[in-house]
C-alpha cells in the first residue's frame, strides 16, 4: 500500500505490528476518490489556462503595441485620433481610438436633442441594440450630418454638438459618456 | 517524482490519495472529516503544484508536509489547543463507521484499529506519516524537527505502547 517498506527499521518484535500498521487502508471506506478527481482536474484545467493568460498577455501584450506604434509611424498615421475642424465647435468628445474597417458600433436610431442643451441618443426599437460596420453606421443615420473618412473615425453632428465614435465595440455606457446623456 | 504545474494534478492524485487519505484518516477521528481535511490536501497541492521545486526536496515530504499542515489547520479551526484525547474519540458521535467499525471484520485488524485510537497525538502522528503515509524515519524526522534517531524511539514505543493495549483488551 505504501512506497517503502515499514519495516526497515523496525526491530524484529515490532516488524510484525509495523506490517500489520502498513495493510491497514481506510481508504476503501470512502467513495470521494472519483468526485474529488473530477473536480480537481476541472480546477486543474482552470487554472492552466489562467496560467497561460497570466504568463504571455504581459509578454505580448507591450511587443503588439510596439509594433502596432511604429507601423503607424511608417505608414504615417498620427498617433492619436485624428481630429477635424469641425471638432471646435460646442461638445467634443473622443474616444480612444478610430474605428478600423470591419469595427462594430452601436448605432444610434436617432440623435436629438433634451432639454436646453442634453443630447440624447436614442437606440433602435426598444431595447435592442444594432451592431454595425462603421461604413454601414454612415449610411444608417439619417437627418445628421455625418463625416468620416473610411478607416477612422465616424462623426455626426446636432446643432453645433458633434459626436465621434471611435470604439471597435462602442458599448451603451460609453455612448451615454460620448453623449453626456445617462443612458440605461 | 517530476511535476510541473496544475496540469499534473491527476498523476499526483492517482499516486498518492490512498496514502494522504491513510495519513489523515489516522489523524481524526471519523470517515466524514477524513474526507474533507484529504480534499483540502489536494486543493492545496493544486494551488501550490507550481511552486514545486524538485531541487529544494523529494516531493512525498513536500505533499505530506501540507497534509500535516491540513489536519493542524482542521484542529486549529475546531478550537482545539491539545489534541484529540482517547475519551472524545471514542465518545463522539458520528454516523460514520469508525475505523473499528469499518475493519471489524477482521477482528485482528479491529483490534489494531481500536488500540490506535487510545495512542497520544504524537504517537499517532509519527505513526501515521510511517504507516499511513509510508514515508522513511528519515523523512518523518526532516519534517517533524527531530532526528532519525528521536522517530525511531517513538516508533517504537509508540507500537510497543500499542500491542501493551491490544493485549490488554484481548486479555
Amino acid at each position: 500500500m505504501t512506497g517503502k517498506p515499514q519495516d526497515e527499521d523496525l526491530d524484529p518484535e515490532n516488524a510484525e505490528l509495523g506490517r500489520r500498521l502498513a495493510e491497514l487502508d481506510f481508504s476503501t471506506e470512502t467513495s470521494m476518490r472519483e468526485p474529488l478527481r473530477k473536480r480537481l482536474m476541472e480546477r486543474a484545467d482552470a487554472l492552466s489556462a489562467a496560467s497561460w493568460r497570466q504568463r504571455w498577455v504581459p509578454v505580448f501584450a507591450p511587443a503588439f503595441a510596439m509594433a502596432a506604434l511604429v507601423l503607424a509611424l511608417f505608414v504615417g498615421l498620427p498617433p492619436g485620433p485624428e481630429r477635424g475642424p469641425e471638432l471646435q465647435l460646442g461638445l467634443d468628445r473622443v474616444l480612444v481610438r478610430p474605428p478600423m474597417v470591419g469595427d462594430k458600433a452601436l448605432v444610434p436610431e436617432a440623435v436629438g436633442m433634451v432639454g436646453a442643451d442634453l443630447p440624447a441618443v436614442t437606440f433602435g426599437a426598444a431595447s435592442g441594440l444594432d451592431r454595425m460596420t462603421a461604413e454601414d453606421l454612415m449610411e444608417t443615420v439619417q437627418g445628421q450630418e455625418v463625416v468620416s473618412e473610411k478607416g477612422r473615425s465616424v462623426r455626426w453632428r446636432v446643432g453645433d454638438d458633434v459626436f465621434i465614435l471611435e470604439s471597435r465595440e462602442t458599448t451603451l455606457e460609453e455612448l451615454g459618456g460620448l453623449t453626456g446623456n445617462g443612458i440605461d | 517524482m517530476q511535476v510541473s504545474g496544475p496540469q499534473d494534478i491527476g498523476l499526483v492524485y492517482d499516486r498518492f490519495f490512498r496514502r494522504v487519505y491513510n495519513y489523515v484518516r489516522y489523524r481524526v477521528p471519523d470517515q466524514a472529516t477524513a474526507e474533507d481535511v484529504t480534499a483540502q490536501v489536494f486543493e492545496k497541492v493544486l494551488d501550490k503544484l507550481g511552486t514545486y521545486k524538485s531541487k529544494a526536496g523529494p516531493f512525498e515530504p513536500w505533499l505530506f508536509a501540507i497534509a500535516r499542515n491540513a489536519v493542524h489547520d482542521h484542529y486549529r479551526s475546531l478550537g482545539w489547543r491539545r489534541w484529540l484525547s482517547l475519551d472524545a474519540v471514542l465518545e463522539r458521535p458520528s454516523q460514520d463507521p469508525t475505523p473499528e467499525e469499518a475493519l471489524a471484520k477482521d477482528e485482528g485488524l479491529a483490534g489494531l484499529t481500536a488500540g490506535l485510537a487510545k495512542l497520544g497525538g504524537r504517537e499517532r502522528e509519527i505513526l501515521g506519516l510511517k504507516f499511513g503515509a509510508g514515508l522513511g524515519n528519515s523523512e518523518i524526522a526532516s519534517m517533524e524537527g527531530l532526528s532519525e534517531s528521536n522517530v525511531g524511539v517513538i516508533v517504537f514505543r509508540g507500537l510497543k505502547k500499542l500491542k501493551g493495549i491490544m493485549k490488554g483488551e484481548t486479555a
